[in-house]
C-alpha cells in the first residue's frame, strides 16, 4: 500500500479491497475456457456447476439492498446469491430496505413466512401485502423494533420475486432519503 | 505468471487450452475484481471478463512486447465493463452482490459493504477503474499512469480526489 496515504485512507482502501474480494464472482478456469472456447458472448462460465447440490456449500447470505436497487433477475447460485425466504409455498429473496417508510394501518397480513435465512429479528411472522403491489412480486415484513438501533436496517424488509415490483414500490419510498431507488426520488 | 508470459501467449495463439487455462488461472480474479467495481454488479462483471476472455481467445492480439499481455487483458476487461454498464445501466442495480464470494457475512458487514457499493457508484468509471487499479490490483502508480495514458503524478492526484469523494460519500451515509 502506498506511503502517501493516511490512516483514514488506508483504512478505506483495505475495505475496498475486501468489498472487491467478496463481491467478484468466484469461478473455476476450466469452465472459463470451456465457455470461451465453446464461444458465445452469452455465455456464462458460472464455474460453481459443479458445486451445485452439494449440501456442504457455504451459503452466502446475501443481502440485497433496495436502497438504490432495480429489481433485476437476481441470480441463484451456490456461494453467490441473496438471502431467501419462503412465504405460502413461494420462494422470495430477501432485501434491506432502509428508506421504506409504511404507515402500518395500510400492511394487510397475506401469510405466514414459512421460512428465511438471514438471523434478522422480526416483530412477527407474517408477511404483509402493500396496497397496489402484486404480492406474487412483493412483500413486506416487520422488523422488531430496537433492531434498527443496533443495525441500519430500517423498519421493515422487503421480499422480492423476480422483475417488476420496483416501480409499484416507489410511494413507500422516502424520497428524501439518500437510500431510496434514483426513479423513486 | 508460471510460465513466460510469451510463451502462454503463444500457446493461446496455437489453440492451446492448457496455455489459455493457465492464464485465466493467473488473471480471471483480477479481471474479475476490476470489473466488478467498474461495474458494481457481479452478474455484469462475469459477463463483462468472459467477453474478453473470449476475444483473447478468437482474436490473440499481436502484441509487439507480449509481456504487457495483462495490461492488455486489463484494458479489454475494463473496456467490457464500461460497455456492459452501458448496455445494463448497472448503474441503477446496485447492491444484489455486495456479500457474494461464498462467505457468510452477518448483516452489519453486509450493510457496510452496500454503503461502500452506493458511494462507488458516486464515483466515475474512469475514477473506479483507476482506484482499483492502483489499490486493489496494486499497480504502482507508473503503471497504472501507463495503462490509462496520463502522468503518474496525474494519477496520484486523481487518486486522492477519488478517495476523498468516497470518504465524503461515506460519512453522508451516517
Amino acid at each position: 500500500m502506498s506511503d502517501d496515504l493516511d490512516s483514514v485512507d488506508q483504512a478505506l482502501v483495505q475495505r475496498l479491497r475486501l468489498y472487491a474480494a467478496a463481491g467478484a464472482p468466484k469461478r473455476t478456469p476450466g469452465s472459463v475456457v470451456a465457455a470461451a472456447v465453446a464461444g458465445g458472448s452469452s455465455a456464462r462460465a458460472r464455474g460453481t456447476a459443479s458445486l451445485r447440490g452439494l449440501v456442504a456449500v457455504p451459503l452466502v447470505l446475501a443481502i440485497v439492498a433496495v436502497g438504490i436497487v432495480g429489481f433485476t433477475s437476481f441470480v441463484s447460485e451456490p456461494g453467490s446469491r441473496p438471502a431467501r425466504a419462503i412465504v405460502d409455498g413461494t420462494q422470495y429473496d430477501v432485501a434491506v430496505a432502509r428508506s421504506l417508510r409504511v404507515p402500518e394501518d395500510v400492511l394487510v397480513p397475506f401469510a405466514q413466512l414459512t421460512s428465511m435465512e438471514g438471523g434478522f429479528k422480526l416483530a412477527d411472522n407474517t408477511a404483509y401485502s402493500l396496497p397496489d403491489v402484486d404480492p406474487s412480486k412483493a412483500l413486506v415484513l416487520r422488523l422488531e423494533p430496537g433492531q434498527r438501533d443496533d443495525l441500519p436496517l430500517g423498519d421493515y424488509l422487503l421480499l422480492v420475486r423476480g422483475d417488476g415490483a420496483e416501480a409499484h414500490l416507489c410511494p413507500y419510498f422516502d424520497p428524501a432519503s439518500p437510500a431510496t431507488p434514483p426513479r423513486c426520488r | 505468471m508460471s510460465s513466460p508470459v510469451t510463451a502462454l501467449l503463444d500457446g493461446v495463439m496455437r489453440r492451446s487450452e492448457a496455455a489459455f487455462s493457465e492464464l485465466v488461472a493467473e488473471m480471471d480474479t483480477d479481471l474479475l475484481r476490476l470489473a466488478f467495481l467498474i461495474t458494481a454488479d457481479s452478474d455484469a462483471a462475469r459477463d463483462a471478463v468472459q467477453t474478453t476472455w473470449e476475444t483473447l481467445w478468437r482474436r490473440p492480439p499481436n502484441l509487439r512486447q507480449p509481456e504487457r499481455l495483462r495490461s492488455w487483458l486489463l484494458s479489454v476487461a475494463a473496456n467490457e465493463a464500461r460497455q456492459v454498464v452501458r448496455r445494463r445501466r448497472v448503474g441503477a442495480s446496485l447492491e444484489r452482490r455486495a456479500t457474494g464470494g461464498g462467505e457468510l457475512l452477518d448483516p452489519e458487514q453486509a450493510v457496510a459493504n452496500m454503503d461502500l457499493g452506493r458511494a462507488l457508484l458516486t464515483l466515475s468509471v474512469d475514477d473506479r477503474e483507476l482506484l482499483t487499479l492502483r489499490y486493489v490490483l496494486e499497480l504502482s502508480s507508473s503503471e497504472v499512469a501507463a495503462h490509462l495514458g496520463i502522468s503518474p503524478e496525474g494519477v496520484r492526484s486523481r487518486a486522492r480526489r477519488a478517495l476523498s469523494k468516497l470518504r465524503e460519500e461515506l460519512r453522508d451515509e451516517r
